[in-house]
């Protein structure tokens, strides 16, 4: 049932906000590097679990999702995503946007991702980078608008040739 | 891209007074492709989300005015990274 895998993305942005403000005074390096991985991961769940449910549908099926859940690249999900955020979408996909423009919420969930990949790899495997709990925060705050931007286009025709590029736009022929 | 027209273009912003400065940080992002960082430093730290995000949107629009290029693949333009940070926090991070 989808819901439970819904939770699982909002437990994360939820965990990432705890993380951001742990400490009551100086926040440790170590909550604010987590606090961004969570927030990475809260988007990055968010999309693999509605591109899931949209490829795979119907009762009975939540095995299969999960399978095809895992099929998902950080790299290749990354590609799409600074495609659709930048306007320069890959004549892969293209035509099956029919010609319609991007929503501005869809490039807006598009760009945060790109931008959480990043600084979470800067996190979690840069020693020299520093983080502050104003960085992080915003994240965080700008993760859970990606959140509400996604619900307004999500069921869209644009959305949904976002979530089949997210899996499938690298194995496409031109 | 020039690092010195990007800084002529930050520093014409319009900003609110609660931003103190920026800092600018330019080289290759994970693809290894041409990025720019920028931390818009404020005076305090109970901004709130609507306000950054517009200071967000001005510091992206301006250095995209100033680095976007149009080729025949399409257009062009380095990954712009916006976030926060206050005054004390620099302090502490020089400080560390």
């Amino acid at each position: 049932m989808r819901f439970e895998s819904l939770s699982w993305p909002r437990d994360l942005l939820e965990q990432a906000r705890h993380l951001a403000n742990r400490e009551r005074q100086r926040p440790k390096q170590v909550s604010l590097r987590r606090a961004v991985s969570a927030a990475y991961y809260a988007l990055f769940h968010l999309l693999v679990d509605e591109a899931s449910s949209f490829l795979i549908r119907g009762q009975g099926r939540t095995p299969l999702r999960q399978c095809l859940s895992r099929a998902f690249s950080h790299a290749d999900m990354r590609a799409v995503s600074k495609g659709f955020s930048s306007g320069n979408i890959s004549n892969k996909i293209r035509p099956a946007l029919d010609g319609q423009a991007i929503p501005s919420e869809l490039c807006n969930v598009a760009r945060m991702f790109v931008a959480l990949q990043e600084i979470r790899h800067k996190a979690d495997y840069d020693p020299a980078q520093s983080l502050t709990r104003q960085e992080v925060n915003n994240l965080v705050d700008r993760t859970e608008q990606a959140f509400r931007d996604w619900q307004a286009v999500r069921g869209t025709l644009q959305a949904d040739v976002f979530l089949t590029a997210l899996l499938a736009q690298k194995h496409m022929q031109t | 891209m020039n690092r010195q027209t990007i800084e002529n273009a930050l520093d014409q912003l319009d900003l609110p007074l609660l931003v103190d400065s920026w800092q600018m940080k330019i080289g290759l992002d994970l693809d290894e492709e041409p990025a720019i960082w920028v931390w818009v430093i404020l005076t305090r730290n109970d901004t709130d989300f609507p306000t950054r995000e517009g200071i967000r949107r001005q510091v992206e629009e301006a250095i995209a005015a100033v680095t976007t290029t149009e080729t025949l693949l399409g257009t062009v333009a380095p990954w712009v990274f916006v976030n926060f940070r206050t005054v004390d926090e620099v302090r502490e991070l020089e400080l560390a």
